[in-house]
């Protein structure tokens, strides 16, 4: 597998036209290396999913410009994988004997596993970059822990580059090497959160003290969506919303 | 679907009891039939009077039945019908993913069909006769006319339907137009292009009794409207029994052909 770096420089993308047109992303900068696995975070709404519709080539930028290896990044293409919340499974086709599970339709399969197959169909293709929006977030607690760890797994072997999209700090905080933690719209890089932790990562990381600490990092972040990085403090803010965060 | 079939009154949990339920109200339909026209109820606005009996019609089935010329009369009808519905059926489906996947066909081609969708078949008698010189092929049209528009609407609103997710996600894979269009845009358009299908094999026969009014000898359309202008009313009715059977089996046959061809539909039904 070759590289599979990506580069954004003062990505800007617009959407909607005339009157109801509206910028949904501003002037991310970002450097993505070969074989890194990162997390953008973000509340919902913040422009984080256009942003990775642009890295797939779904939607294109309007400022700026996103390489693949140095190449313009200009329409879908398979060394780009992409894995969406629901998947995108064909519901006329069945499932593949050895995609680990009996031929079935879709429909027939849970949810955990509509997205096993999901995930598998954009492995199949060896991409070079696996682009994943919010793939775990329909599913429940415990399918979606295991899912994490299936998903670090596959990605050690073949060490494609990850862009993973999530509202879930914990998640992005285990499975990540880097998180980009993004604002309200239209979104930008707020801050880059360096995750330290040594692989393979077990389940107990999200107990300890490190990881907590960042925790309260993205939640400060989080919380204060319009102010500037330097004014969000390090302290949990009074009123804190954890729906989104699962603690398991 | 299940919740539906809990609260369903348990007198109709048993198959019996539903066919039950459909041949009494098939009886209930003869038995008022057969009282309004044998005691010639007059209600004013509507009159019994002079319409034949069940008991004429039956007669008339009899003779039907023994008239050599019922099978011609069948298979002409037949013939015209599976003609305009093929015709109507490919046309229709080409045309409906054009425009529904195509802004540049849309707009060239919407207005006009919209023009021509309200016109009704017995309108068209004039110009189809003019248009084609035989009269086979004027018929054909008239059906064509029939069963055009509902296939043609139901694959627009199939192909309009298709989740934009799944086209996204088949060209990251590295799907071409024209892979797209044959495992995704087709399968996903599959239902309501049946629906289309199904409806047009109806109106395509809705349209029978006008397109045989060109006919010189032989249809059951033809038979229906020559019974009339010859007052044999029971054959009238004969004829309308006919047509209604055969475009509701013909209609069925699709839509058990449609329910083979979409199984996934039956496997997300189950789970």
């Amino acid at each position: 597998m070759s590289a599979g770096r990506i580069q954004l420089e003062a990505l800007g993308i617009a959407l909607g036209d005339g009157a109801s047109a509206f910028t949904a992303v501003r002037d991310v900068n970002a450097v993505i290396e070969p074989g890194e696995f990162v997390c953008i975070l973000g509340p919902s709404g913040c422009g984080k999913s256009t942003l990775l519709a642009a890295l797939a080539g779904h939607v294109a930028p309007n400022a700026g410009r996103a390489t693949l290896d140095g190449k313009l990044i200009e329409g879908p293409h398979p060394e780009r994988g992409m894995v969406f919340q629901q998947h995108t499974l064909l519901p006329w086709r069945k499932t593949l004997d050895n995609v680990a599970f009996a031929e079935r339709y879709p429909a027939q399969l849970s949810g955990g596993m509509q997205q096993r197959a999901e995930i598998a169909r954009a492995i199949l293709n060896e991409p070079r970059v696996l682009l994943m929006d919010e793939p775990f977030g329909a599913l429940d607690a415990q399918t979606r822990a295991s899912m994490q760890a299936l998903l670090l797994d596959v990605w050690s072997e073949r060490r494609p580059t990850v862009v993973f999209v999530t509202h879930d700090i914990d998640e992005a905080l285990f499975l990540a090497d880097r998180v980009l933690v993004m604002s309200h719209s239209p979104g930008t890089v707020l801050e880059e959160l360096r995750v330290p932790f040594a692989r393979p990562r077990e389940r107990e990381l999200v107990t300890e003290a490190g990881f907590v600490a960042l925790k309260r990092r993205c939640l400060a972040l989080l919380r204060y969506p319009l102010a500037s990085p330097m004014a969000a403090s390090n302290d949990a803010p009074a009123r804190i919303d954890i729906s989104h965060s699962v603690l398991s | 679907m299940a919740t539906l079939a809990y609260s369903a009154p348990s007198l109709l949990r048993s198959r019996g009891a539903r066919a039950g339920v459909q041949w009494a109200s098939l009886a209930l339909c003869i038995a008022l039939w057969h009282l309004a026209t044998t005691h010639r109820w007059n209600l004013g606005i509507v009159t019994f009077e002079n319409v034949p009996t069940p008991a004429d019609t039956l007669a008339a089935i009899i003779d039907l039945a023994h008239s050599p010329k019922l099978v011609a009369h069948l298979t002409s009808s037949v013939r015209r019908i599976a003609a305009g519905y093929v015709a109507a059926a490919a046309s229709g489906v080409v045309l409906g993913i054009a425009i529904g996947r195509s802004q540049w066909s849309r707009l060239a081609l919407l207005t006009p069909l919209e023009v021509l969708r309200p016109i009704p078949a017995v309108a068209w008698i004039p110009l189809a006769i003019l248009m084609f010189p035989s009269s086979e092929m004027s018929m054909i049209f008239i059906t064509f006319t029939g069963a055009f528009f509902p296939i043609l609407l139901g694959t627009i609103h199939g192909v309009e339907g298709v989740e934009p997710r799944l086209v996204s996600s088949a060209r990251s894979l590295g799907a071409g137009n024209r892979v797209i269009l044959r495992e995704v845009i087709l399968p996903g358009a599959a239902p309501a292009i049946v629906t289309g299908l199904a409806i047009g094999m109806g109106t395509s026969w809705f349209c029978l009794v006008t397109a045989e009014m060109i006919s010189g000898q032989y249809g059951i359309g033809y038979y229906t409207w020559q019974s009339y202008t010859v007052q044999r009313y029971p054959d009238v009715v004969v004829g309308m029994l006919l047509i209604g059977l055969l475009g509701m089996g013909s209609s069925a046959l699709v839509r058990i052909a449609g329910t083979r061809l979409t199984p996934w539909l039956a496997a997300g039904r189950i789970r």
